[in-house]
């Protein structure tokens, strides 16, 4: 056989390539500022307190450009006194972090937290790369324990914690587009008791790959894979949504973890700008919604009894995410739960993929 | 076949203004941003390149008032790009996958092909043969000397049309 061997290699590479633009460049540029550097700045926009507070910060303000050189800038005669004040900080930090892990009041950096979330960022970064078309959708099956009774939508969040709760058990099965959102963006079932329902959501335009809280995978793959750029670009996005930006933050990126398939690096970046929001405390034992036990991250938001903890929970075997509670702070009662059943990308909107190890004909 | 262009030092920056420093890069990312692209991505695939490259001009921005000045800075990059490509390897057989859709005039085999390749065979390949990059060009991108990068093109070319089932026709 005869052919034009260069042309072909011409032909692969421009088909293949995607130009890297000046946005893909800035995203990438992290906004360094040390652990002792972010406590400095933290006690000197909030006194005491050793939490900081990302709308002010310099990682997450929307007009500051990221320029050449540009790094947190010091007078020349104070270099050797912010040393010993960083320095000092650190001891403190870590003094309170043994002392007072868990507390509510003061968020610290765990490094028990730290660790666990390094290591499935890295186990996440290891899974292959899907190659997906954009007329595909992503498949997201979850089982959920709720107080309410009614179906809830997608990262919608439920209703104030009585004392003691009932929990419900729902299954929602969702279709998101890898393309562009275009009229029904997803469907979710509740086959409970066996009665179904169905609902399908709508009124996104067309030709959206959809954004932070309701992204396609398209979008998933814009995002930073710098962790540091990843959460300013989170912070910035949820600035004065939820409880607080911190609890926002690890929210929001539960929820794309959960209700998406990101692609792997993404995945990792998410699970590592978590270790970076303060307050991320490991939590040795803990349960998905269908009683499946591993090892969690969770933080404490406000709220009554101590402040509800979310939890983003992960088997120890295989280090993959198994789903999310959360749980009253003080008397340790869960008030909400999910388990991650399936994912899985799948040709058109209503097919359900096939479970490992099943057939194709047995498949619905 | 595209020409490359040299290893052009950077166009000289007015000094001291922000504004000025990010047209000069934006000049600099559209000149040598798609060569220092395929490079990488001739060695380490499609996405984990595009990472690479995006990483490594990351990298330029950030100390862009310390770097602007190297004579060659894309073959600087180059060696940043490749400290990046090396975080993130993807299997072999994934590397230059471009989906199912539309219509190609190339071998099917041809992907499979070229990641079998040794990465520096590949870069030779793809940049002198599929780009028309001279052997000094790719040299200077990339710091291997020109006769190195020939008989890795030689060597490449050969593997290529052994796996493919192709003879030469030139």
């Amino acid at each position: 056989m005869t052919t034009d061997l260069a042309g072909q290699i011409h032909e692969l590479m421009e088909r293949g390539m995607r130009p890297v633009t000046m946005a893909d460049v800035t995203s990438r540029v992290p906004v360094r500022m040390t652990v002792p550097q972010r406590a400095m700045a933290r006690t000197r926009l909030a006194g005491s307190r050793l939490v900081l507070d990302p709308g002010r910060s310099t990682a997450s303000r929307p007009d500051r450009g990221i320029g050449p050189g540009d790094r947190p800038r010091r007078p020349r005669h104070a270099i050797l006194a912010a040393a010993a004040g960083a320095a000092a900080l650190v001891i403190i930090a870590t003094a309170i972090a043994v002392t007072s892990s868990g507390s509510p009041g003061r968020p610290v950096f765990d490094p028990g937290a730290v660790r666990l979330l390094a290591k499935v960022a890295a186990a996440a970064a290891r899974q292959p790369v899907p190659h997906v078309r954009d007329s595909q959708f992503m498949y997201i099956e979850t089982r959920a324990a709720d107080p309410a009774n009614v179906l809830r939508e997608l990262g919608s969040k439920p209703s104030p914690y009585p004392r003691h709760v009932h929990l419900k058990l729902t299954t929602l099965r969702v279709w998101v587009p890898v393309g562009k959102l275009c009229g029904p963006a997803y469907k979710a079932g509740a086959p409970a008791k066996g009665k179904s329902a169905v609902r399908t959501f709508s009124g996104v335009k067309c030709g959206s790959i959809g954004a932070l809280n309701d992204p396609t995978y398209r979008l998933l793959q814009t995002l930073p894979t710098n962790p540091h750029a990843l959460l300013a670009l989170i912070y910035r996005v949820e600035r004065g949504h939820g409880p607080g930006p911190d609890q926002e933050a690890f929210v929001t990126i539960g929820d794309l973890l959960r209700n998406t398939i990101a692609p792997p690096k993404v995945a990792a970046a998410l699970y590592r700008a978590a270790a970076l929001i303060p307050g991320v405390t490991l939590i040795p034992n803990a349960a998905d919604a269908i009683g499946r036990r591993g090892v969690a991250v969770g933080r404490i938001g406000p709220g009554v009894d101590g402040g509800i903890r979310d939890e983003l929970i992960f088997s120890r075997a295989t280090l993959q995410l198994l789903g999310e509670r959360t749980v009253i702070a003080r008397t340790g009662e869960t008030t909400s739960a999910t388990a991650i059943i399936a994912r899985a990308f799948v040709d058109h909107r209503g097919q359900i993929p096939c479970p490992p190890r099943q057939s194709a004909r047995r498949c619905p | 076949m595209h020409g490359a262009g040299g290893a052009k030092p950077a166009a000289t920056p007015v000094p001291g203004k922000a504004g000025d420093d990010q047209a000069v890069f934006e000049h600099f990312v559209a000149e040598a941003g798609p060569r220092l692209g395929r490079a990488l991505a001739a060695m380490y695939g499609f996405e984990d390149g595009r990472d690479a490259t995006a990483e490594a001009l990351a990298y330029a921005w950030e100390n862009w008032h310390r770097l602007q000045h190297i004579a060659n800075l894309p073959g600087y990059l180059f060696r940043v790009g490749q400290t990046r490509g090396r975080r993130g390897r993807q299997p072999a057989v994934g590397l230059f996958h471009i989906g199912e859709c539309g219509e190609y005039s190339f071998e099917p085999g041809l992907p499979k092909a070229l990641a079998a390749l040794t990465q520096r065979q590949r870069l030779a390949v793809v940049l002198v043969h599929g780009y028309g990059y001279t052997l000094r060009e790719v040299a200077e991108l990339t710091g291997i000397g020109p006769t190195t990068v020939q008989n890795h093109l030689s060597r490449g070319l050969s593997r290529l049309r052994s796996l493919l089932g192709v003879h030469d026709d030139d």
